[in-house]
């Protein structure tokens, strides 16, 4: 279902809806918000790292070809292209990491929110430490 | 029934997110144990440092693959949890 034609339909049922419904719907339009920002987070990711596998086969090529024709001048120049191209991907994976460890530091705080305010509608204890 | 979806939904997303942790560090190991052994090998242009340059370039041909491959899991990972939020939604709101 596309996003205009879950509108019409839900738009009519919001309407009506009372104040704790509303907020959840509140919560799920959010969440359909952080999907479809993830997905195309995701493309774009593809893209990119189809292009970087794409430029490693061809440097396995050229360094086939400069090799079978003992061209010094060409390996040395894919030794550096190399050594960049791997501090690069260094950096780019250290970054993607630091962003995996916020996401899991977030999902914590998220799960132990979701826990508290489970406990408190149901008056028991609240927990604390995540997953 | 949403606390619930919401609690399971949440506990969904940290596992996932962990296992993303995990495996980004695998490959930052992986990479930056690459890029150690083509330092110590540049300007080397003997058959048998050639021959282990080649091999390294192989593996990075391998692990750049690897990546493609795992982007596209991952979109159709979150492709199934979209359409899992929508049909949920959908439901809440006909209750």
């Amino acid at each position: 279902m596309n996003r205009h034609a879950l509108f019409a339909f839900a738009l009519p049922a919001l309407l009506s809806l009372p104040a704790p419904a509303l907020a959840q719907a509140g919560r799920d339009r959010a969440e359909l918000a952080q999907d479809r920002h993830e997905i195309r987070q995701d493309r774009r990711a593809l893209v990119d790292d189809w292009r970087d596998s794409a430029r490693m086969d061809q440097r396995l090529a050229r360094f086939d070809d400069a090799r079978a024709r003992r061209d010094r001048g060409a390996l040395g120049a894919l030794d550096r292209e190399v050594a960049l191209a791997l501090r690069q991907e260094v950096a780019e994976t250290r970054r993607e990491l630091a962003r995996a460890h916020a996401e899991v530091r977030h999902d914590r705080r998220e799960l132990r929110s979701e826990r508290r305010e489970d406990s408190r509608r149901r008056g028991g204890p609240t927990r604390r430490g995540g997953g | 029934m949403d606390d619930h979806r919401d609690l399971r939904d949440d506990r969904r997303d940290l596992r996932d997110d962990r296992r993303d942790a995990a495996r980004e560090r695998a490959e930052l190991a992986r990479i930056e144990g690459i890029s150690g052994k083509w330092s110590r090998l540049r300007g080397r242009m003997a058959p048998p440092a050639l021959a282990r340059k080649r091999a390294l370039l192989v593996e990075l041909a391998s692990l750049a693959r690897a990546e493609v491959a795992q982007d596209r899991r991952e979109i159709r990972e979150d492709r199934r949890e979209l359409h899992e939020d929508r049909r949920e939604a959908a439901e809440d709101l006909r209750r």
